[in-house]
Protein backbone atom coordinates (compact mmCIF):
# COMPACT_ATOMS: atom_id res chain seq x y z
CA UNK A 1 0.00 0.00 0.00
CA UNK A 2 1.46 3.12 -0.84
CA UNK A 3 1.33 6.26 1.64
CA UNK A 4 -0.43 9.44 -0.19
CA UNK A 5 -0.26 12.70 0.89
CA UNK A 6 -3.32 13.24 3.86
CA UNK A 7 -5.44 15.87 2.66
CA UNK A 8 -8.31 17.02 4.98
CA UNK A 9 -10.83 19.94 5.40
CA UNK A 10 -9.93 21.70 8.51
CA UNK A 11 -12.40 23.38 9.34
CA UNK A 12 -10.66 25.35 11.93
CA UNK A 13 -7.64 25.65 9.83
CA UNK A 14 -6.72 29.19 10.27
CA UNK A 15 -6.51 28.24 14.40
CA UNK A 16 -4.40 25.14 13.42
CA UNK A 17 -1.88 27.68 11.37
CA UNK A 18 -1.46 30.38 13.99
CA UNK A 19 -0.83 27.42 16.58
CA UNK A 20 1.61 26.09 13.72
CA UNK A 21 3.14 29.49 13.49
CA UNK A 22 5.07 29.58 16.40
CA UNK A 23 5.85 33.28 15.90
CA UNK A 24 5.29 33.87 19.99
CA UNK A 25 8.13 34.90 22.06
CA UNK A 26 6.46 32.94 25.02
CA UNK A 27 9.04 30.77 26.88
CA UNK A 28 6.42 29.31 30.18
CA UNK A 29 3.53 30.05 31.74
CA UNK A 30 3.05 30.67 35.34
CA UNK A 31 0.98 28.24 37.08
CA UNK A 32 1.13 28.40 40.70
CA UNK A 33 0.32 32.01 42.02
CA UNK A 34 -0.46 33.33 45.58
CA UNK A 35 0.09 36.70 48.36
CA UNK A 36 1.96 39.78 46.45
CA UNK A 37 2.88 37.73 43.33
CA UNK A 38 4.00 39.83 40.11
CA UNK A 39 5.68 39.69 36.68
CA UNK A 40 7.80 42.75 35.89
CA UNK A 41 8.08 43.39 31.89
CA UNK A 42 9.73 46.15 30.65
CA UNK A 43 9.28 48.07 34.22
CA UNK A 44 5.69 47.54 34.67
CA UNK A 45 4.24 45.28 37.40
CA UNK A 46 1.70 42.63 36.32
CA UNK A 47 0.01 40.51 38.70
CA UNK A 48 0.95 37.20 38.62
CA UNK A 49 -1.68 34.63 37.67
CA UNK A 50 -2.16 31.05 36.19
CA UNK A 51 -1.75 30.80 33.33
CA UNK A 52 -0.05 33.88 31.98
CA UNK A 53 2.65 33.66 29.23
CA UNK A 54 6.05 34.60 30.53
CA UNK A 55 8.55 36.25 28.37
CA UNK A 56 12.70 36.34 27.94
CA UNK A 57 13.86 39.09 30.26
CA UNK A 58 10.86 38.66 33.14
CA UNK A 59 11.32 38.98 36.51
CA UNK A 60 9.43 37.13 39.04
CA UNK A 61 8.78 39.22 42.10
CA UNK A 62 7.04 38.03 45.36
CA UNK A 63 6.40 40.09 48.38
CA UNK A 64 5.63 39.40 52.34
CA UNK A 65 4.25 35.79 51.77
CA UNK A 66 4.21 36.00 48.07
CA UNK A 67 4.46 33.28 45.87
CA UNK A 68 4.92 32.03 42.22
CA UNK A 69 5.17 28.30 40.14
CA UNK A 70 6.08 28.40 36.66
CA UNK A 71 6.47 25.71 33.89
CA UNK A 72 8.25 26.38 30.74
CA UNK A 73 8.23 25.07 27.30
CA UNK A 74 11.35 22.42 28.16
CA UNK A 75 9.22 21.24 31.10
CA UNK A 76 10.99 22.96 33.53
CA UNK A 77 9.07 23.94 36.58
CA UNK A 78 10.30 27.09 38.87
CA UNK A 79 8.65 28.42 42.35
CA UNK A 80 9.75 31.38 43.90
CA UNK A 81 9.07 31.65 47.53
CA UNK A 82 8.45 35.41 49.63
CA UNK A 83 10.71 38.62 49.11
CA UNK A 84 12.56 36.96 45.86
CA UNK A 85 13.93 38.93 42.73
CA UNK A 86 14.40 36.59 40.37
CA UNK A 87 15.14 37.09 36.13
CA UNK A 88 14.72 35.12 33.64
CA UNK A 89 17.86 36.15 31.44
CA UNK A 90 18.17 33.53 28.64
CA UNK A 91 15.48 31.30 27.51
CA UNK A 92 16.39 29.14 23.65
CA UNK A 93 14.78 26.50 23.25
CA UNK A 94 14.60 23.85 20.24
CA UNK A 95 11.55 21.71 20.13
CA UNK A 96 13.14 19.58 17.62
CA UNK A 97 16.30 18.90 18.80
CA UNK A 98 15.77 20.21 22.48
CA UNK A 99 19.09 21.94 22.50
CA UNK A 100 18.37 25.21 24.30
CA UNK A 101 19.87 28.16 26.89
CA UNK A 102 18.21 28.70 30.33
CA UNK A 103 20.05 31.70 32.27
CA UNK A 104 17.90 32.51 34.97
CA UNK A 105 19.64 35.50 37.92
CA UNK A 106 18.44 35.25 41.43
CA UNK A 107 18.67 38.48 43.14
CA UNK A 108 17.21 37.61 46.39
CA UNK A 109 14.60 34.96 48.31
CA UNK A 110 14.62 31.99 46.94
CA UNK A 111 13.98 29.86 44.09
CA UNK A 112 13.07 25.51 43.69
CA UNK A 113 13.99 24.37 40.17
CA UNK A 114 12.85 20.75 38.86
CA UNK A 115 15.21 21.34 35.37
CA UNK A 116 13.54 20.15 31.86
CA UNK A 117 14.88 19.03 28.64
CA UNK A 118 17.20 22.05 27.95
CA UNK A 119 19.81 20.76 30.89
CA UNK A 120 19.08 16.99 30.08
CA UNK A 121 20.62 17.27 26.53
CA UNK A 122 23.41 19.81 27.04
CA UNK A 123 25.50 19.87 30.58
CA UNK A 124 25.60 23.63 31.60
CA UNK A 125 22.76 24.38 29.22
CA UNK A 126 21.03 25.99 31.93
CA UNK A 127 22.67 28.56 34.61
CA UNK A 128 21.27 29.75 37.46
CA UNK A 129 23.56 33.45 38.84
CA UNK A 130 23.37 34.95 42.08
CA UNK A 131 25.03 37.50 43.27
CA UNK A 132 27.93 35.44 44.46
CA UNK A 133 27.53 32.31 42.47
CA UNK A 134 27.54 30.64 38.65
CA UNK A 135 25.98 27.74 38.24
CA UNK A 136 25.63 24.94 36.04
CA UNK A 137 22.52 22.64 36.08
CA UNK A 138 23.14 18.91 35.55
CA UNK A 139 19.58 17.71 36.31
CA UNK A 140 17.15 17.26 38.51
CA UNK A 141 15.73 19.12 41.88
CA UNK A 142 17.28 21.66 44.07
CA UNK A 143 16.66 24.95 45.59
CA UNK A 144 18.83 28.10 45.64
CA UNK A 145 18.48 31.09 48.24
CA UNK A 146 20.12 34.29 48.42
CA UNK A 147 19.99 36.17 51.61
CA UNK A 148 21.46 39.82 52.65
CA UNK A 149 21.69 41.28 49.51
CA UNK B 1 44.81 31.61 51.57
CA UNK B 2 45.74 33.51 48.90
CA UNK B 3 41.65 32.88 47.51
CA UNK B 4 40.52 34.29 50.12
CA UNK B 5 42.81 37.38 50.10
CA UNK B 6 41.49 37.82 46.69
CA UNK B 7 37.74 37.59 47.38
CA UNK B 8 38.17 39.43 50.21
CA UNK B 9 39.66 42.31 47.92
CA UNK B 10 37.36 41.94 45.93
CA UNK B 11 34.24 42.29 48.49
CA UNK B 12 35.79 45.64 49.74
CA UNK B 13 35.89 47.03 46.17
CA UNK B 14 31.88 45.33 44.86
CA UNK B 15 30.59 45.40 48.22
CA UNK B 16 27.46 42.85 48.18
CA UNK B 17 29.18 40.49 49.37
CA UNK B 18 27.10 40.40 52.74
CA UNK B 19 24.89 38.10 50.38
CA UNK B 20 25.77 34.61 50.56
CA UNK B 21 24.10 31.68 48.25
CA UNK B 22 22.69 28.54 49.81
CA UNK B 23 22.22 25.90 47.36
CA UNK B 24 20.54 22.54 48.73
CA UNK B 25 20.39 19.48 46.81
CA UNK B 26 17.25 17.47 47.30
CA UNK B 27 16.78 13.59 45.51
CA UNK B 28 15.09 13.43 41.87
CA UNK B 29 11.59 13.45 41.91
CA UNK B 30 9.61 10.09 41.44
CA UNK B 31 8.25 9.21 38.44
CA UNK B 32 4.87 7.63 37.82
CA UNK B 33 5.17 4.60 38.95
CA UNK B 34 6.66 5.83 42.07
CA UNK B 35 10.30 4.77 41.09
CA UNK B 36 12.87 7.52 42.99
CA UNK B 37 14.53 9.39 39.83
CA UNK B 38 18.47 9.96 40.40
CA UNK B 39 19.99 12.66 41.97
CA UNK B 40 20.93 15.03 39.72
CA UNK B 41 23.99 17.81 39.86
CA UNK B 42 24.64 21.61 40.55
CA UNK B 43 28.07 22.38 39.79
CA UNK B 44 29.59 25.93 40.94
CA UNK B 45 31.36 27.27 38.04
CA UNK B 46 34.46 29.83 38.23
CA UNK B 47 32.05 33.22 37.59
CA UNK B 48 35.29 34.51 35.49
CA UNK B 49 36.19 31.33 33.75
CA UNK B 50 33.42 29.01 33.73
CA UNK B 51 35.43 26.28 34.29
CA UNK B 52 34.32 23.86 37.04
CA UNK B 53 35.01 24.68 40.67
CA UNK B 54 33.06 21.76 42.52
CA UNK B 55 29.83 19.21 41.51
CA UNK B 56 27.41 19.28 44.19
CA UNK B 57 26.24 15.58 43.56
CA UNK B 58 24.97 14.57 47.20
CA UNK B 59 21.21 14.57 47.68
CA UNK B 60 20.07 16.01 51.07
CA UNK B 61 22.69 18.19 51.24
CA UNK B 62 23.41 22.17 51.60
CA UNK B 63 26.12 24.02 50.27
CA UNK B 64 27.02 27.67 51.12
CA UNK B 65 28.88 29.14 47.73
CA UNK B 66 30.77 32.38 47.59
CA UNK B 67 32.69 33.10 44.05
CA UNK B 68 34.93 29.96 44.22
CA UNK B 69 34.73 28.77 47.94
CA UNK B 70 32.20 25.91 48.22
CA UNK B 71 30.84 24.71 51.45
CA UNK B 72 28.91 21.10 51.38
CA UNK B 73 27.38 19.64 54.24
CA UNK B 74 24.69 16.79 54.90
CA UNK B 75 21.45 17.72 56.40
CA UNK B 76 18.54 15.61 57.20
CA UNK B 77 15.61 15.32 54.68
CA UNK B 78 13.91 16.38 57.67
CA UNK B 79 15.78 19.65 57.69
CA UNK B 80 15.16 20.18 53.81
CA UNK B 81 11.62 19.56 54.45
CA UNK B 82 11.22 22.11 57.27
CA UNK B 83 13.26 24.82 55.61
CA UNK B 84 11.99 24.59 51.92
CA UNK B 85 8.16 22.22 52.48
CA UNK B 86 6.10 25.24 51.32
CA UNK B 87 8.38 26.47 48.42
CA UNK B 88 8.11 22.88 47.02
CA UNK B 89 4.57 22.34 47.44
CA UNK B 90 4.39 25.89 44.68
CA UNK B 91 6.33 23.82 42.05
CA UNK B 92 3.72 23.44 39.11
CA UNK B 93 2.63 19.73 38.81
CA UNK B 94 4.60 17.71 36.88
CA UNK B 95 3.73 17.67 32.98
CA UNK B 96 1.81 14.34 31.58
CA UNK B 97 2.44 13.42 27.91
CA UNK B 98 -0.60 11.48 26.18
CA UNK B 99 -0.39 9.26 23.23
CA UNK B 100 -2.96 9.43 20.62
CA UNK B 101 -2.35 6.52 17.79
CA UNK B 102 -3.88 6.59 14.20
CA UNK B 103 -5.09 4.54 11.86
CA UNK B 104 -2.73 4.17 8.75
CA UNK B 105 -2.97 6.73 5.93
CA UNK B 106 -5.01 8.24 7.77
CA UNK B 107 -6.13 11.48 9.75
CA UNK B 108 -8.67 9.54 12.62
CA UNK B 109 -7.65 8.16 15.68
CA UNK B 110 -8.05 4.37 16.60
CA UNK B 111 -9.66 5.58 19.46
CA UNK B 112 -11.62 8.53 19.10
CA UNK B 113 -12.55 8.42 23.15
CA UNK B 114 -9.28 9.43 23.92
CA UNK B 115 -9.38 12.89 23.44
CA UNK B 116 -11.58 13.31 26.34
CA UNK B 117 -8.19 12.02 28.30
CA UNK B 118 -6.36 15.00 26.86
CA UNK B 119 -9.50 17.15 27.58
CA UNK B 120 -9.65 16.51 31.05
CA UNK B 121 -5.86 16.80 31.83
CA UNK B 122 -6.33 20.39 30.45
CA UNK B 123 -9.19 21.41 32.90
CA UNK B 124 -7.50 19.39 35.80
CA UNK B 125 -4.35 21.97 35.71
CA UNK B 126 -4.52 25.76 36.16
CA UNK B 127 -3.40 27.95 33.72
CA UNK B 128 -2.73 24.77 31.29
CA UNK B 129 -0.61 24.95 28.32
CA UNK B 130 -0.23 21.96 25.39
CA UNK B 131 2.24 20.50 22.94
CA UNK B 132 0.79 18.77 20.20
CA UNK B 133 3.51 16.55 17.87
CA UNK B 134 3.09 14.62 15.02
CA UNK B 135 4.90 11.90 13.88
CA UNK B 136 4.57 8.85 11.08
CA UNK B 137 5.86 5.80 10.74
CA UNK B 138 8.57 4.72 8.01
CA UNK B 139 6.23 3.77 5.03
CA UNK B 140 6.23 7.06 2.21
CA UNK B 141 9.56 9.67 2.06
CA UNK B 142 10.29 12.05 4.40
CA UNK B 143 8.68 15.19 3.09
CA UNK B 144 5.65 12.93 2.48
CA UNK B 145 5.38 12.14 5.94
CA UNK B 146 6.55 15.39 7.79
CA UNK B 147 3.16 16.94 5.94
CA UNK B 148 1.39 13.85 7.00
CA UNK B 149 2.64 14.32 10.82
CA UNK B 150 1.84 18.08 10.72
CA UNK B 151 -1.36 17.01 9.24
CA UNK B 152 -2.09 14.75 11.98
CA UNK B 153 -1.34 17.57 14.61
CA UNK B 154 -3.85 19.95 13.06
CA UNK B 155 -6.54 17.43 13.37
CA UNK B 156 -5.42 17.13 17.22
CA UNK B 157 -5.81 20.47 17.07
CA UNK B 158 -9.07 20.84 15.04
CA UNK B 159 -10.43 18.04 17.51
CA UNK B 160 -9.46 19.58 21.11
CA UNK B 161 -10.87 23.36 19.57
CA UNK B 162 -14.10 21.34 18.94
CA UNK B 163 -14.41 19.82 22.15
CA UNK B 164 -14.08 23.24 23.28
CA UNK B 165 -10.41 23.99 24.18
CA UNK B 166 -9.23 27.43 23.78
CA UNK B 167 -6.49 26.53 20.91
CA UNK B 168 -4.33 29.88 22.13
CA UNK B 169 -2.73 27.76 24.64
CA UNK B 170 -1.36 25.17 22.14
CA UNK B 171 2.07 24.86 20.66
CA UNK B 172 2.16 22.05 17.54
CA UNK B 173 4.76 20.95 15.41
CA UNK B 174 5.08 17.34 13.12
CA UNK B 175 8.43 15.50 13.44
CA UNK B 176 7.45 12.98 10.25
CA UNK B 177 9.62 10.05 10.86
CA UNK B 178 12.19 11.12 12.44
CA UNK B 179 10.93 10.07 16.20
CA UNK B 180 10.37 6.71 16.40
CA UNK B 181 8.49 5.20 19.19
CA UNK B 182 9.25 1.72 18.09
CA UNK B 183 13.05 1.75 15.68
CA UNK B 184 12.05 0.08 12.36
CA UNK B 185 13.92 0.42 9.08
CA UNK B 186 12.68 1.85 6.14
CA UNK B 187 9.15 1.66 4.58
CA UNK B 188 7.43 -0.51 7.88
CA UNK B 189 4.14 0.12 8.68
CA UNK B 190 3.70 0.47 12.84
CA UNK B 191 0.65 1.00 14.88
CA UNK B 192 3.01 2.66 17.27
CA UNK B 193 4.69 4.54 15.48
CA UNK B 194 1.52 6.38 14.32
CA UNK B 195 0.35 8.83 16.23
CA UNK B 196 0.68 12.29 18.02
CA UNK B 197 2.20 13.62 21.78
CA UNK B 198 0.37 15.38 23.47
CA UNK B 199 1.97 17.00 26.43
CA UNK B 200 -0.18 18.91 28.90
CA UNK B 201 1.44 21.52 31.45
Amino acid sequence: MQKRSILAVFLLAGLATQVFAAATSDIGRVKVASGIASIVRGGQAIAAKPGFALQKGDILRTGKDGRIGATFYDNSRFATGPNSSVTINEFLFDDTTHDGKFVTQVDRGSLAIISGQIAKKNKDAMRVRTPTALLGVRGTRFVVDVKGS
Amino acid sequence: MRNKLVTAATCLILAGCAASTGVSLLPGEKDDQGQQNETGAVVVLDPGSEQDIRVIDQANSRSGVKGSRVAVKSVTPEVLEAKYGALLTTLPRKPKTILLYFKPNSLELVDPSKIDEVTSEISSREGADIQIVGHTDTTGDGPLNDEVSTNRAKAVITLLAEKGVDISIARASGRGERELRVPTGDNIANDENRRVEITVR
